[in-house]
């Protein structure tokens, strides 16, 4: 079984300004694997759950930083609770906001008397968001596949110098924040470079920043 | 899009659902002024069955106050039943405290003009943190009804019932003002959409309650009630009002988009108007143009067909005056010739002498011709006499025809003779049937006649010969009747009338009729006749020798001897019918006696005819020689005619021929001079008619009207093959087509203009075959008021039709819009009705599902719910579930409806069970007070234990309070079920209120009792 939104748009009581609810229906896949709607015994369409977003266009884009950016890219879909723990009190307003720019979109249940019940159960990026999504994971995938050849490269030149480091660099995952300081280092080790202390050795290859960015 | 995982938050219930006092509990009701209840707070144990009994004045639970107790708690929960919506709040003034209601003096009391029901609500599981209070404001008049709320236990406190209510409103002003509430909206806010209070009283107040689940009897309450009423105790009613507001959206915007399109039809309409005469225009633009120059190509053939036909006609013109003058010639030689030619004098004397001669002996033949054949057909004559003659003497040698002229003569006057007597024996044939039809009629003789006469005059009347004589008396009265042959006789008392009859009848005898005894002999007589008969008996005397009757009075003898009866009907009728065969033998042998006197005549007759043949014969025989020769004489004078005349006509023949001769030269010559002088005259004729139609060319008309070279008219044909009669025919064909796209006819009915109206006229002018001697007029000259209408309308053509394609183009947007805005309406309706549906039918089922557990439990056979649903149509319709209860009457027996025939304890414990699973099935029961009045009525025992154990176990699995009124009897049953009693006591109708009402419970949420503990024992010393 699977949700599949559909096109329709309810007016129901309790959807925040600016949303339209779309019912979120029980779907099975179909004898070619097909996404086929699952009827109920009395024929009587579902209505447990919808979705919540603009009716037409999001309105505009949302103001995030970076690091709020990368945490609702960290995850395709997210429960109320992990939303919860991250904006607190305002939880309800950021989800409402996100949704109304077209960032996610909210998942809630109908109660007994058609109305949305609120505070959503979660919600999931939207299609938008989704394929940036996608993207963002690609490019990370592809930095650290280079800073892992990079490793490598630098374990190779600093093997017989310095046997640990070598070993460090073939060990650390290519997504370790770590990495890049031992690439750094072994490459510095191997062409001689010398820094005035760890402050200089960050200031020559982070600049301003302390990680891989 | 894709979710394969399920939501812990779906079993979260929004807290809109259960309104501002939530799921707490009712723990604590006090009140005043209301009816004579204390104002002593009383605790209930909540989520329990509290048994409500009391003791009245007259030692039973009648009159103690716990109804009026439940209906002020049911108030105070919002119970539906006291329709605050309508009626209810001024109802809710009947609580107050009334004198004569409470059966003492009003000198002495007065009425209340304001209570207040209060109650504290409680979370079983923090008491104290979540206790509030809920204030009832009562007022007598407008406005009845007025809640505040607050948290915390706001009860009145004193030592005394007087302190408490010297305090009642000091408590109210306290409460926030903020927190009011009012009658109509107080329910849902401190509730939520769920019922809060189910209370099945027999009153509130003084407002009767309505049949409800609790009392479904005799079908009183329909299945569409039961269906709205656990419906709403499940809380789902609202679920309508979405759907409701979602099929006003959609009425509307199917409104809106109707609206939409038949102003878009209105519109078409208009545009299609305004497109229409655009397209006319440019239709008319279209063949103008084209009309233009088929008539412009019109000319270029014209062009080249008089510049073909100048050759044609220089040529013609040249031959034809070369043929005139040789065909002068030849007629100037002709008539030289005719002037030769003349009839000789000699040749016409002897063609006249021949035709006199022959003229001459022709009349002489005819009538030599005419004396033959008058001689020959007299001898004819004679011959065919003689031989008729012959025939008709056939031989006669008889006498002479004198002698048999006699005879004739006398034959014949035997024959007119005997036909006379056939006349007179007719007529007396005709008398005799007259007399037998009459005898038959009764009307024979001058008897009959007045008889008849009398009977059509209405007077009974009868012949008075009609008498029967005996046969033996004949000899006696046919003397005595035989004077009274005529005689009638009258009927008894007719007399007067009959002598008016009689009066036109000279003559007539009448007797005037008596009835009596028939005298000796008489056999019969017509009616009345007796009296005569017996005096005319008495008045003659018979004597023989001869036979005779003689009238003694008047000296007269009538002599009889008759030798037929005289008298009797049958008699006259024999005696008539006899005379009829007489008068036809007559007839007969008359009519024999005329025909041999004819068949005499006949003979005679044919004697004299050849008697006078052979007379004439013989001077026939004598002529006929005669006649012959004078035949003969005759035909030889014709044959001697016959050789002159043909002599004659030979010289006839010879000179006509002669002349006939001469006549044909002449005519010969005659001939050849007219037919040189036709082909003179039609050498003229072809040269003067080609000269006029070289002079008819107008080549410069062509040359102008084209306006170019003549290689140019050629190359403008050279894909062109109509003939210039056919371009000018098509031109007007297109010019006319150019009018009739702007609806204007030949004649220019329905020209916009007068000018174009001429246009129309003047088109014939144009197209006509051109008229010799008539300025030759352009179509530019008669199409220039059309062209001009046409340009001054183009650019305004352009612009209509691009805004009526822009404008059709928004519309169709606009429409769509409309149009997915209804489908996506209509599909939403679909979805919240597919939705409403599915939850209230599932509500159902659950009830219904709770329904058969408890039933069997009882030892039933099980029961259930019959649901059936119909959606609303319009937009201003309503939901219909109608739902059936209904239970088995025995094992493996049939579902039967509720109200079908049952008796009455099972019918009461049916409906109980049905509360109380619409209590176990419903979402949040915790928190809900259920109030059923006089629990026990109508039970039994053994259904009495089951309906409190039903209740008791009910309350406690869903943290329901049931407060059930029981009376004495029923009491010391509930009290092994239930977990508390409260108890109301008016002791006396000389006091005003109760005393403080009583309750004996325990409960083991210390924080609970402690919340009020102090309030319940103010004013309750014992305590």
């Amino acid at each position: 079984m699977a949700l599949k939104v559909t096109e329709e748009q309810l007016d129901l009581p309790g959807v925040p300004a600016g949303l339209v609810a779309r019912p979120l229906r029980e779907h099975r896949a179909g004898p070619e694997g097909e996404l086929v709607p699952v009827k109920t015994r009395s024929r009587l369409a579902k209505l447990e759950r919808v979705e919540l977003a603009p009716a037409e266009e999001a309105a505009g884009p949302a103001a995030l930083d970076p690091g709020e950016e990368r945490w609702i890219l960290d995850a395709g879909e997210r429960r109320w609770p992990a939303i919860a723990t991250r904006y607190g009190d305002s939880a309800m307003d950021r989800a409402a906001e996100l949704a109304r720019a077209g960032v996610v979109r909210l998942r809630c249940r109908v109660d007994d008397r058609l109305a949305v019940a609120l505070p959503p159960t979660g919600w999931v990026l939207s299609d938008e968001w989704q394929a940036r999504r996608v993207d963002t994971q690609q490019v990370r995938d592809l930095e650290r596949e280079q800073w892992r050849q990079r490793a490598l490269a630098a374990a190779a030149r600093v093997e017989s110098a310095c046997q640990p480091l070598a070993e460090a660099l073939k060990g650390t995952p290519g997504g370790s924040p770590v990495l890049p300081v031992l690439v750094y280092a072994a490459e510095d080790l191997a062409d001689g470079v010398a820094h005035a202390g760890p402050r200089a050795f960050s200031q020559a290859h982070f600049g301003h920043h302390q990680g891989t960015g | 899009m894709l979710d394969l995982g399920t939501d812990a938050a779906l079993d979260q219930e929004p807290i809109a659902a259960t309104g501002i006092v939530g799921q707490r509990q009712l723990i604590c009701v006090q009140t005043f002024d209301i009816a004579r209840l204390t104002s002593h707070p009383v605790a209930l144990i909540p989520g329990s069955f509290v048994a409500v009994g009391g003791q009245g004045p007259r030692g039973d639970s009648n009159e103690s106050g716990k109804t009026s107790f439940l209906a002020a708690t049911s108030l105070l929960l919002g119970d539906p039943e006291w329709k605050m919506n309508g009626g209810g709040p001024a109802a809710t003034a009947s609580l107050l405290f009334e004198p004569e209601t409470a059966g003492v003096s009003a000198h002495t009391y007065a009425p209340s003009r304001q209570g207040y029901v209060i109650g504290v609500f409680a979370d079983p599981r923090e008491p104290q943190a979540t206790a509030m209070t809920v204030w009832c404001r009562i007022n007598a008049t407008a406005e009845y009804f007025q809640v505040r709320y607050a948290d915390g236990v706001h009860l009145v406190r004193g030592d005394s019932d007087l302190e408490r209510h010297a305090a009642a409103d000091a408590g109210w002003a306290a409460m926030p003002s903020a927190t009011q509430l009012g009658a109509r909206n107080y329910a849902e806010r401190l509730y939520g959409d769920s019922p809060r209070c189910l209370a099945y009283v027999a009153e509130r107040g003084k407002q009767k309650s309505a049949p409800s689940l609790l009392q479904m009897n005799a079908g009183g309450f329909t299945p569409e009630q039961i269906g709205d009423d656990l419906i709403r105790l499940t809380g789902r009613a609202s679920a309508f009002e979405n759907e409701a507001q979602q099929r006003q959206r959609l009425d509307e915007s199917q409104r809106t988009l109707t609206d939409t399109q038949r102003s878009h039809e209105r519109i078409s309409r208009d545009e299609d108007d305004q497109l229409s005469g655009v397209h006319a225009r440019n239709a008319s633009r279209r063949h103008l143009a084209e009309a233009e120059w088929v008539w412009h190509l019109h000319f270029a053939r014209g062009l080249l067909d008089v510049l073909e036909r100048e050759r044609d006609l220089s040529a013609q013109r040249d031959e034809a005056n070369e043929d005139l003058a040789v065909h002068a010639d030849a007629v100037a030689e002709t008539k030289r010739e005719i002037e030769q030619l003349s009839v000789p004098d000699e040749l016409q004397r002897r063609l006249d002498d021949a035709q006199d001669e022959v003229d001459r002996l022709a009349r002489e033949q005819t009538i030599a011709a005419e004396r033959n054949t008058e001689a020959r057909h007299s001898a004819v004559q004679a011959r065919e006499r003689m031989t008729a003659l012959e025939q008709t003497a056939d031989g006669y040698s008889g006498p002479a025809s004198n002698e048999v002229r006699a005879r004739l003569q006398g034959a014949e006057q035997e024959r007119d003779d005997a036909r006379e007597l056939v006349g007179l024996s007719r007529g007396r044939c005709q008398d005799a049937v007259q007399r037998v039809k009459a005898a038959e009629a009764g009307t024979e003789g001058p008897a009959g006649e007045l008889t008849s006469l009398l009977t059509a005059a209405g007077v009974a009347a009868a012949p008075l010969m009609d008498v029967e004589i005996g046969s033996d008396a004949r000899e006696d009265w046919e003397p005595r009747l035989a004077l009274f042959e005529s005689a009638v006789v009258i009927a008894p008392g007719a007399m007067t009338l009959a002598l008016t009859v009689a009066e036109a009848v000279p003559g007539a005898v009448l007797i005037e009729g008596e009835d009596g005894e028939l005298p000796a002999g008489v056999e019969s007589a017509p009616a009345g006749a007796a009296g005569f008969l017996r005096r005319l008996a008495e008045q003659t005397s018979t004597e023989v020798m001869p036979e005779r009757a003689r009238h003694v009075a008047l000296g007269v003898t009538v002599v009889g001897g008759f030798i037929d009866p005289l008298t009797g009907h049958a008699v006259r009728l024999d005696r008539a019918r006899a005379a009829l065969a007489e008068a036809e033998r007559d007839v007969e042998e008359a009519q024999s006696a005329l025909r041999l006197a004819g068949l005499a005549v006949e003979a005679a007759a044919g004697e004299l005819r050849r008697a006078e043949a052979s007379e004439e014969l013989v001077g026939a025989r004598e002529a006929l020689p005669e006649a012959d020769r004078e035949a003969a004489g005759a035909s030889r004078a014709v044959a001697e005619l016959a050789e002159p005349i043909r002599a004659a006509n030979q010289r006839l023949t010879d000179a006509a021929a002669d002349v006939r001769g001469y006549e044909n030269q002449l005519a010969a010559a005659r001939e050849r001079l007219e037919a040189r002088e036709a082909k003179h005259t039609d050498a003229a004729k072809r040269a003067k008619e080609a000269q006029r139609a070289l002079d008819s060319l107008k080549v410069d008309f062509w040359r102008q009207g084209w306006g170019d070279s003549v290689e140019a008219a050629k190359a403008a044909l050279a894909e062109e093959p109509r003939t210039e009669k056919r371009l000018r025919n098509k031109a007007a064909e297109l010019f006319g087509d150019s009018l009739a796209a702007l609806n204007i006819t030949s004649d220019g009915d329905g020209a916009p203009t007068e000018e174009l109206r001429q246009v129309a006229e003047r088109r014939s002018q144009v197209f006509d075959d051109p008229e010799p001697g008539r300025a030759t007029i352009t179509l530019a000259q008669v199409a220039r008021p059309l062209r001009d209408f046409l340009d001054a309308h183009h650019d305004q053509d352009l612009v209509v039709e691009e805004r009526i394609a822009r404008a059709r183009g928004q519309r169709e947007e606009e429409l769509g819009v409309a149009e997915d805005e209804c489908g996506r309406l209509d599909q939403a309706l679909q979805t919240l009705q597919d939705a409403v549906e599915q939850r209230i039918r599932h509500a159902l089922i659950a009830i219904s599902d709770e329904y058969d557990r408890l039933n069997r439990e009882s030892g039933w056979f099980g029961a259930d719910l019959h649901i059936e649903a119909r959606r609303p149509e319009g937009p201003q319709d309503r939901w219909r579930w109608l739902v059936t209860p209904r239970w088995r009457r025995s094992d493996g027996g049939r579902l039967l409806p509720y109200d079908n025939q049952a008796n009455t304890a099972q019918k009461k414990l049916a409906t109980v069970q049905l509360v109380l699973a619409a209590l176990l099935a419903a979402p949040n029961p915790r928190g809900r007070v259920l109030v059923l009045d006089e629990l026990g009525d109508s039970l039994g025992i053994s259904h009495r234990r089951e309906v409190l154990r039903e209740i008791s176990a009910t309350a406690l699995a869903k943290g329901v309070t049931v407060l059930g009124t029981c009376q004495d009897s029923v009491l010391a049953d509930a009290s092994g079920f239930c977990g508390e009693i409260v108890y109301f006591e008016y002791p006396s109708h000389a006091e005003a209120l109760n005393r403080p009402t009583r309750m004996f419970a325990f409960d083991d949420n210390r924080q609970r009792v402690e919340l009020t503990g102090d309030d319940l024992r103010d004013g309750r010393p014992w305590l």
